[in-house]
């Protein structure tokens, strides 16, 4: 009896050590799977985080802890005594001593007999053997393999949690609404920093930008808003362009204005700060001049002045607006010429911001996957058009390249238009006068990204001309064949596009009343020509 | 008792290690060989060994005999061969007053060790008179039935080339059989060991060390041996394992094996277990006891189909592949 207990005292340890040893090795298995399932799901949330959400990260949990569960139940199962007596013979080569010996304890002895008494050595020997034996010898506990591996993904899952928590917040649901104030994720509202005194676009545009950003907006709202902050932004960029056309205009009608020569030249260069600082001087030199010269003398050269000064008709309604011409040099009209720069240099600014808020907004988009089928246009070239540096293609100021949205407007003042008639520039198309209007923007239009470039021309002079003795070739600049050769493939291309556009949601313009819309931009601007 | 077990233990390796070192000084190599012969004497079984011409099998047997103070007898056996040129006849006898009687005149089988030299070479009628006699350990002759003395040991012998006129044993016969032997061709340096003892002037001679009694006692000792049923599940398993149609068949025996061994196979892995298991000094059978045997207890059991035959699948790779797949119980 003494010799069973021997035995079973043996087999309970190491059976306890199996357990111990097999509940770690289990454990490791569990957390090597449930680091990576986790590693994998923050990894994969990344590009897809508009898809995964919270709800599914829960399921992914609940699931792991019924695989864990399910894993330590198997674990913590009882490991039997003729286990642990086989283990302990095949680590000590004991040719089944423990386990047939213990065998025989656990079943009824032969009475009498030979048998009997080899029973009796055999399980004499046996817990001979047991006594010698010590339980870390046979079943030392240690670290197992699995635990260790267990290391390798949670180093990736941390590596995951920690690397990725920007592009996570960014792209989860919850995550554009995450770009809170102090935070470190750049809001696009945040950089149009829109205020009272800026406008109706940009109050439009901010709060657009401020639904967009709203955590608990859902996705549609979020695409509603991102519309109508895309509306916004080619308002300003409308506002702008017409802003640079009516500043090149201005420059064109300043140049015959003796003293305002050098002004014209910088605001026909887009050097409009330089401008300002000279127009600020002049305006100072004339306030000191008019406590010494007699007011009728001036009064009369003003006179004489006003008419070289464009006129409300000639300047166009955008020139207007931006200049309000005086007819003659003077405190006043210098004052009001300087505040009209300065509010065409607060409307380009205007539009500086309002673009680089939606190129946030466009990378925001990218995020959670909003632009795949709003536009064709890459946010790129959704904010280029605003970086066109005064874009006034003309000689004087070298500035040649035309983008997009914003061609058919700077063709308007394309050199030479007034003196020919069939190379007019279009008020509609490209550079060259033969683009047709591109149809307003619609969800499903796409945009033009060519770099168009003007190329300078040499026309013989006509035969009149040749006739009064005007030898001289005249120079006009014309599209490049490139330039051409996009264009009449952009206006093929637009025509179907223009059939095709879906411009029937809210604040936009229905189809048949487009080419409405479109006259209505082409004539406003034909005032410089009648 | 403790003390008792211990001794008969100590005794029988004791004995054993006697008559195979004996045995050795004639027969060179094959110790393997002459280890399960013993095994199997000690057990109660009988021997077929397989080799070619002149390995040394007659000389084996009887080396064996002599080493064991053992009635020895030899039947070379051939096509014209009948029982009673085995097991004896009844022969018309006349007493001293002329009254004439039958009388048995016993067979080459009577004796302790008997060598069934060639045993394909004879009909199968006289095959199954030595085969039944090693079942029954008797034999019926006039209607008179004769024991055999114990101990009593066949050993056959069995040529595997010049098969033709011959008649293989039917694999019911081959069963009776404990263990089937291969004798290999020696090495070199037997060759050498065998020609230098056997080519001088005087043979070495063997010396008796066992008599019938011990070896009597030898095989009440081996029978003893406990054998634990985790042993024996193991030894279960491998048998069912050569069986193409059982649920634990292996898949190399589902694919070559046309009959898997008997339960005869399982009674011969633990007879022979036990024997191996005193010979290292255990008084209870491990697996690994189970291993060692598990070859020449069942290469004649497992019985091959032409698929194995023509891809010259050998039955004791078959049995290899089940040793390294059939896994011990762990209780």
């Amino acid at each position: 009896m003494k010799d069973c207990d021997e035995i079973i005292r043996l087999l309970r340890a190491v059976a306890g050590r199996m357990r111990a040893a097999r509940v770690l090795q289990e454990a490791g298995f569990a957390l090597c799977v449930v680091f990576f399932a986790l590693a994998v799901f923050e990894l994969i949330r990344i590009p897809l985080a508009a898809i995964l959400t919270d709800v599914h990260r829960s399921f992914l949990l609940a699931g792991l802890v019924i695989f864990c569960g399910a894993v330590l139940w198997r674990a913590f199962r009882r490991v039997s005594m003729a286990q642990a007596a086989s283990l302990v013979d095949s680590r000590l080569p004991l040719h089944d001593e423990i386990k047939s010996a213990y065998w025989f304890t656990s079943q009824q002895q032969p009475a009498d007999g030979d048998s009997a008494a080899f029973v009796q050595t055999h399980v004499a020997n046996a817990a001979r053997t047991a006594h010698g034996l010590k339980v870390s010898s046979v079943m030392p506990m240690k670290v197992p393999r699995t635990l260790v591996l267990a290391v390798l993904p949670g180093l990736v899952l941390m590596g995951a949690l920690w690397s990725s928590p920007d592009m996570v917040r960014a792209g989860t649901a919850a995550g554009i609404g995450a770009v809170q104030p102090g935070s470190d994720v750049a809001s696009a509202r945040a950089l149009l920093s829109a205020t009272a005194a800026d406008g109706e676009e940009l109050a439009e545009l901010d709060k657009a930008l401020a639904e967009f950003e709203d955590s608990e907006a859902s996705l549609q709202q979020r695409r509603d808003a991102m519309i109508r902050a895309r509306d916004a932004v080619d308002k300003l960029n409308m506002q702008a362009a017409m802003t640079r056309e009516g500043l090149s205009k201005l420059a064109r009608a300043m140049r015959g204005q003796p003293g305002l020569e050098n002004v014209a030249e910088a605001i026909a260069q887009g050097r409009t700060e330089e401008a300002i600082a000279m127009l600020e001087e002049l305006r100072d030199e004339l306030a000191m001049a008019a406590g010494e010269d007699d007011g009728s003398d001036h009064e009369s050269v003003a006179g004489s002045e006003r008419e070289e000064l464009p006129s409300v008709q000639e300047t166009g309604e955008t020139s207007r607006d931006t200049t309000n011409m005086p007819g003659r040099i003077n405190d006043e009209s210098i004052s009001r010429l300087l505040e009209n720069v300065e509010s065409a240099q607060d409307t380009m600014q205007r539009q500086q911001r309002a673009n680089t808020a939606q190129r946030r907004m466009d990378e925001l988009e990218q995020i959670v996957g909003l632009t795949a089928q709003n536009s064709d246009l890459a946010p790129q070239q959704f904010s280029n058009q605003g970086e066109t540096p005064m874009g006034a293609p003309s000689p004087d100021t070298g500035q040649t390249d035309l983008r997009s949205a914003t061609m058919y407007r700077q063709a308007e003042m394309m050199p030479g238009d007034n003196e020919q008639q069939d190379d007019k520039g279009s008020r509609t198309g490209g550079p060259s006068g033969h683009a047709s209007a591109r149809a307003l923007e619609g969800r499903t239009t796409k945009r033009l990204d060519a770099v168009l470039k003007l190329e300078r021309v040499k026309v013989d002079g006509s035969k009149e001309a040749k006739d009064k003795g005007q030898k001289e070739a005249e120079w006009f600049y014309s599209a490049s064949q490139q330039e051409q050769s996009e264009t009449g493939f952009a206006d093929v291309r637009g025509r179907d596009e223009y059939a095709g556009a879906d411009v029937m949601r809210p604040g936009r313009v229905p189809i048949e009343q487009r080419q409405a819309v479109r006259d209505y931009f082409i004539n406003v601007h034909e005032g410089d020509e009648k | 008792m403790s003390n008792d077990v211990e001794r008969q233990v100590e005794q029988f390796r004791d004995r054993f290690k006697q008559v195979t070192d004996e045995v050795s000084r004639i027969i060179v190599g094959n110790d393997d060989v002459v280890k399960n012969v013993m095994t199997c004497l000690l057990v109660k079984g009988h021997v077929l060994l397989e080799g070619i011409p002149g390995v040394g099998k007659t000389k084996l047997v009887q080396t064996l005999a002599d080493v064991m103070h053992l009635d020895f007898s030899r039947i070379q056996f051939t096509p014209d061969l009948m029982p009673g040129d085995i097991i004896g006849t009844n022969i018309v006898r006349e007493d001293a007053g002329g009254q004439k009687f039958f009388e048995f005149q016993q067979g080459p089988i009577f004796a302790n060790m008997v060598l069934a030299d060639e045993i394909n070479r004879a009909t199968p009628k006289t095959q199954s008179s030595l085969l039944e006699a090693m079942q029954e350990n008797s034999v019926s002759a006039g209607g008179t039935t004769h024991n055999l003395d114990q101990p009593f040991f066949v050993l056959a012998t069995q040529n595997p080339i010049e098969m033709e006129g011959t008649y293989p044993l039917p694999e019911a016969q081959m069963d009776r059989f404990l263990f089937k032997l291969r004798l290999d061709f020696p090495g070199a340096e037997q060759l050498y060991s065998i020609v230098d003892r056997t080519t001088q002037q005087s043979e070495p001679d063997v010396n008796r060390v066992l008599e019938k009694e011990q070896i009597l006692e030898m095989r009440d000792t081996a029978r003893a041996v406990p054998v634990a049923k985790p042993v024996m599940e193991y030894a279960i398993a491998i048998t069912l394992a050569t069986h193409p149609e059982s649920e634990q068949g292996h898949e190399l025996a589902r694919k070559y094996v046309r009959f898997g061994a008997s339960p005869r196979g399982v009674q011969s892995l633990i007879l022979g277990a036990k024997v191996n298991a005193l010979m290292s000094g255990r008084v209870h059978v491990s697996c690994e006891d189970i291993r060692d045997v598990t070859k020449p207890a069942l290469r004649h059991r497992v019985l091959l189909n032409f698929e194995a035959e023509a891809e010259r699948i050998e039955t004791d790779a078959i049995l290899q592949t089940i040793l390294d797949s059939v896994e011990e119980p762990k209780g």
